[in-house]
């Protein structure tokens, strides 16, 4: 993977804005009722298409598909995978359960459905990912950028979505998810992208997911996730895969988020030679210390996110330029990709987080922060 | 004016949540509707109480009455102003985003100017307001009732100090049309002579007078045909007339608190600090608030690596703010004050937030938690500062 050698790069986590008309089409094929499947794909196609241009022209170095023919990031494979038909429950949000009469004055809930697993998990539909391919592939060659990665989701983030109740135990879940998965991510890996394995689960799933046990049996959780997706990773050499954690994208308190000096350790352990994480938003924003005790070990590569994804305000290109110089200075320039706390299309809804025409503006801002960035780091 | 002498002191620039139901009390009185006199009085004095114990309770040092009284930062005065006539008027583009609005024309709701999504336009531009006839002040009952109730309230609560809060002459001017006098100056030093008299009888009692001035701020985008330089004396003319609405009144006992307007939006074109610093710190106060947390503003604690507070002053940078929902971590708010106690010294520095918190965060509780990472960031950088 290219590397800020001799400028600061700039990317994102992956998911961006998708047209209304494809979202509205989205939210139908997630429910089972997509009347037009040539309709849908011709419109994947064209949306993969401007998105990847705008991110050229926003200054965007290491674009992506945007996840455009996704639902979302993690349950996008229950349509791609069998065993995926029983009855789901979403979790709770342990830190919003504290101001419950806030609940109710939240924003309308993505309405993408996350069924449980309830049998043999096996692909469907191989050809999912090679239509993603062949899109992407469309995409950049008629807007060339600087690299181009695609998502796909870990073991740990669809066990994590998709609750289990077939297998006997959680680890031959993941176990199951993993080789399965392994399929998808060589196919990126063959195509020629580089792959990024989207792994909330190292974070968020902490207050979702975990919210009983201590730190400490959390991380052991986060290990084992870890585990299975180097396993699942095996085939492909780290320079060519990125990870990204994150502790949940969205507005709210985060004040029961676990710190990432806590789960730093282990996420060190993974595979993928980057790991991009939320650098940008108020809870986590002076993360950036923890640099000052650990040492990045040779080779790695962070990318912090320096675009706070919740918030419809456009980051000063000279607090970027901050951020990327603090982070520049303890762990090297030429291991520092710019990037964003989280994606700006997560799921697919017909209500955004952030407007479309404020993500470009905020990726105009972060190229520009990276320039003044570099000027200071290059001189 | 207290500082921050052994210890960071924390305050906040002003509105917090309103109790259940007063709100639309406040403002049947305020649109001339019946309304039960001794129902909102006790509504006030036991939520003024309320309020007060609150903030002391989330750690807040310099605390007030949470603006309980008023229907809005700067429309109260409506009540508290002869001279007026105010006429329905249809909705019209917000003009404090008024150099975003065009670059953004599918975030902004065409017709109201405010973000489209989950924002509704306030109180502000529903009614047009005119100055008919000369200006006075008809405001001292109110003024003295907020008085009445901010004082028992603070009766057998620790608190080091207690600020009220009173509009400036220029955020007056967004929504009052002159009608009357000859020109801009005599309109905005008629608007002054009228709430000299309010600043006083607040200094009077013995408060913290904090005067509401985002207009410095937020004015740049009102007034979009401008460039930097007119918009600069356009600026001072506004600074004069608050400082001409000041005279007589000591400088210790009063701050100022300026924004770039609290809406949730881009602020591309927010007027950089930079450019109007000089200006801010010309008016004769004892406090500067400025926000200074929000993406689009917290960079800007690098103007005070060459620019000097006047002898004397604090400084009170917004280190949570009303732009999220998302909790400040307390290491990131003892990393804020920090930064700027390096700069300005450590007893030049109060701990603050970057606009009112009552309406802009999801919900009071919110609110009260960004007051405990506030508190606690405080006491954080106390320790690295003081050792």
């Amino acid at each position: 993977m290219k590397r800020s050698i001799d400028r600061i790069l700039t990317t994102h986590t992956g998911s961006l804005p998708r047209p209304m008309d494809l979202s509205a089409m989205l939210e139908e094929f997630d429910k089972g009722e997509l009347p037009d499947q040539g309709k849908f794909e011709s419109l994947v196609r064209e949306s993969v298409s401007k998105v990847v241009k705008i991110q050229v022209d926003s200054g965007v170095d290491v674009v992506s598909d945007g996840e455009q023919g996704k639902v979302g990031y993690s349950t996008y494979v229950r349509h791609r995978l069998t065993g995926f038909e029983g009855e789901g429950s979403a979790t709770a949000r342990s830190d919003w359960a504290d101001f419950p009469e806030a609940i109710a004055r939240l924003p309308r809930p993505s309405t993408v459905s996350r069924p449980a697993c309830d049998g043999p998990i096996d692909w469907k539909d191989r050809e999912a990912v090679q239509r993603d391919i062949a899109n992407f592939k469309a995409a950049v060659s008629a807007s060339p950028p600087a690299e181009a990665f695609m998502t796909a989701a870990s073991p740990g983030v669809i066990a994590h979505f998709l609750l289990n109740r077939y297998f006997p135990t959680r680890e031959a879940y993941l176990a199951r998810l993993a080789d399965v998965m392994k399929e998808e991510y060589n196919a990126i890996h063959q195509a020629g992208f580089l792959l990024q394995v989207d792994c909330p689960d190292l974070a968020m799933a902490r207050h979702l997911m975990f919210p009983e046990v201590s730190n400490q049996d959390f991380v052991k959780i986060a290990e084992a996730n870890i585990e299975v997706l180097n396993h699942a990773l095996s085939d492909i050499p780290p320079e060519a895969v990125r990870m990204h954690l994150c502790w949940g994208n969205y507005e709210g308190p985060h004040h029961r988020d676990i710190p990432i000096e806590e789960i730093l350790g282990a996420v060190l352990k993974a595979r993928p030679q980057a790991f991009s994480f939320e650098g940008a938003n108020p809870r986590h924003e002076h993360e950036w210390e923890v640099f000052k005790n650990v040492k990045l070990p040779d080779g790695k590569i962070i990318i912090p996110g320096v675009l706070d994804s919740t918030t419809n305000y456009i980051e000063h290109p000279k607090l970027v330029a901050q951020r990327i110089v603090r982070y520049a200075e303890l762990v090297g320039k030429e291991n520092v990709i710019a990037g964003s706390d989280c994606g700006f299309g997560t799921f697919a809804r017909t209500n955004y987080q952030v407007e479309p025409e404020i993500v470009w503006a905020k990726f105009r801002a972060m190229a520009e922060g990276a320039r003044l960035a570099t000027e200071q780091l290059w001189g | 004016m207290k500082r921050s002498t052994d210890r960071i002191l924390t305050t906040h620039a002003g509105s917090l949540p309103r109790p259940e139901g007063l709100r639309e009390i406040v403002g049947a009185k305020s649109a001339g509707q019946p309304y039960d006199e001794v129902d909102l009085a006790r509504r006030l004095q036991s939520g003024v109480a309320d309020i007060v114990k609150q903030q002391v309770d989330s750690g807040i040092d310099i605390v007030n009455d949470g603006e309980l009284s008023k229907t809005g930062f700067s429309d109260y005065v409506q009540e508290r102003m002869g001279g007026l006539e105010t006429r329905p008027s249809r909705a019209y583009a917000s003009r404090i985003a008024g150099r975003d609005v065009s670059e953004f024309p599918g975030y902004f709701d065409e017709t109201t100017g405010f973000p489209g999504g989950r924002q509704r336009p306030t109180g502000l531009a529903r009614m047009l307001v005119s100055c008919i006839s000369p200006l006075s002040y008809t405001g001292q009952a109110s003024v003295q009732s907020d008085i009445g109730n901010f004082k028992p309230a603070l009766q057998g609560v620790a608190v080091e100090e207690s600020f009220l809060p009173a509009i400036a002459p220029g955020t007056i001017e967004h929504w009052l049309q002159n009608e009357h006098y000859p020109d801009d100056e005599s309109f905005l030093f008629a608007i002054a002579d009228v709430m000299h008299e309010e600043y006083k009888a607040i200094v009077d009692s013995g408060f913290l007078l904090q005067i509401d001035d985002p207009d410095l701020g937020d004015g740049w985008q009102i007034h979009n045909n401008l460039n930097v330089a007119e918009y600069r004396k356009y600026a001072e003319l506004r600074v004069d007339a608050l400082n001409h609405a000041l005279r007589g009144l000591p400088a210790g006992r009063m701050r100022l608190h300026v924004c770039w307007g609290s809406y949730h939006g881009p602020h591309l074109y927010d007027i950089p600090l930079r450019d109007i610093v000089d200006l801010i710190l010309k008016v004769q106060v004892g406090g500067y608030s400025i926000e200074a947390s929000n993406p689009r503003h917290e960079h800007e604690w690098r103007v005070f690596e060459d620019v000097k507070l006047p002898e004397g002053t604090v400084l009170i940078p917004g280190v949570v703010g009303h732009a999220t929902d998302f909790i400040e971590h307390p290491e990131l708010v003892a990393e804020r004050i920090v930064k700027y106690a390096g700069l300005v010294g450590r007893e030049n520095v109060i701990a603050g937030t970057d606009c009112g918190l009552g309406t802009k965060v999801g919900n009071p509780k919110i609110c009260w938690a960004k007051f405990h990472a506030l508190a606690e960031g405080a006491q954080i950088a106390t320790k690295q500062l003081w050792g």
